[in-house]
């Protein structure tokens, strides 16, 4: 697994926090929550190959 | 690699130029307001004390205020002058029509700034002054409305433009 992945995960995490919280301080929450979630969604379409990799790999581990 | 790092640099300070843009716009807007106020109270102070004629007061306040809003006094007492035989509320539309594009001004205020043209050389001095008067209060709660959002979304703006653009950087990279 490429380990860039995980930088771009962390970089993308804090940037959406930020966010958040200058658009909380505006008076923005519901921006601010739909940038959490975009961020979430976002990483989530990263990561599901991996997650589906792992579930694959647990399940010939274990022959299911 | 190198090209990837330059077209990261290029979209957050394109995305970041946009969000000090957007903040200056409001500064320039409430330039102009000011501009507008400084112009009425100059118009007031030539009706008012010097009984100067309309053409004449226009033109003079025009060379007192920022060139961006003199211009549109100075193209309605340069249109009253020639005697083209349009209404001063006309000529006043006229002059806004052209000159708008020109200033930071929005749909609200040229709005506010047409609404003087109705009683524009209409019955007496009092009734000039009095139609100032009025601008003159619709101005000052647009430019308080103007200064309080400022202070709310000016920085917001900044900071938007640099976080979004390095978000999408990485997005992308």
């Amino acid at each position: 697994m490429d380990i860039t992945i995980v930088f771009k995960i962390a970089a993308v995490g804090i940037l959406v926090s930020v966010l958040n919280q200058v658009l909380t301080r505006s008076g923005r929450e519901e921006q601010a929550m739909l940038t959490t979630l975009a961020g979430l969604i976002v990483v989530l379409f990263w990561i599901i190959q991996h997650i589906s990799d792992l579930f694959k790999t647990v399940q010939t581990l274990f022959q299911l | 690699m190198i090209i990837k790092l330059i077209g990261s640099i290029c979209l957050v300070s394109g995305t970041a130029f946009i969000g000090f843009f957007l903040d200056r716009l409001e500064v320039y807007r409430m330039m102009d307001l000011q501009a507008i106020k400084k112009a009425l109270i100059f118009l007031r102070g030539e009706i008012d004390y010097m009984i100067t004629p309309l053409p004449l007061a226009m033109e003079q306040v025009s060379s007192l205020i920022d060139p961006r809003i003199g211009e549109i006094f100075a193209h309605t007492g340069e249109s009253m002058k020639n005697k083209i035989g349009c209404s001063a509320k006309k000529l006043w539309e006229d002059a806004i029509e052209f000159n708008i594009n020109n200033t930071y001004l929005t749909k609200s205020d040229k709005n506010i700034l047409l609404s003087l043209g109705d009683a524009l050389g209409y019955l007496d001095k009092e009734m000039q002054k009095n139609n100032i008067e009025l601008i003159l209060l619709y101005l000052g709660d647009e430019m308080k409305k103007l200064e309080i959002h400022h202070q709310k979304n000016g920085r917001l703006y900044k900071s938007l433009g640099i976080l979004g653009g390095l978000l999408i950087a990485i997005l992308l990279y």
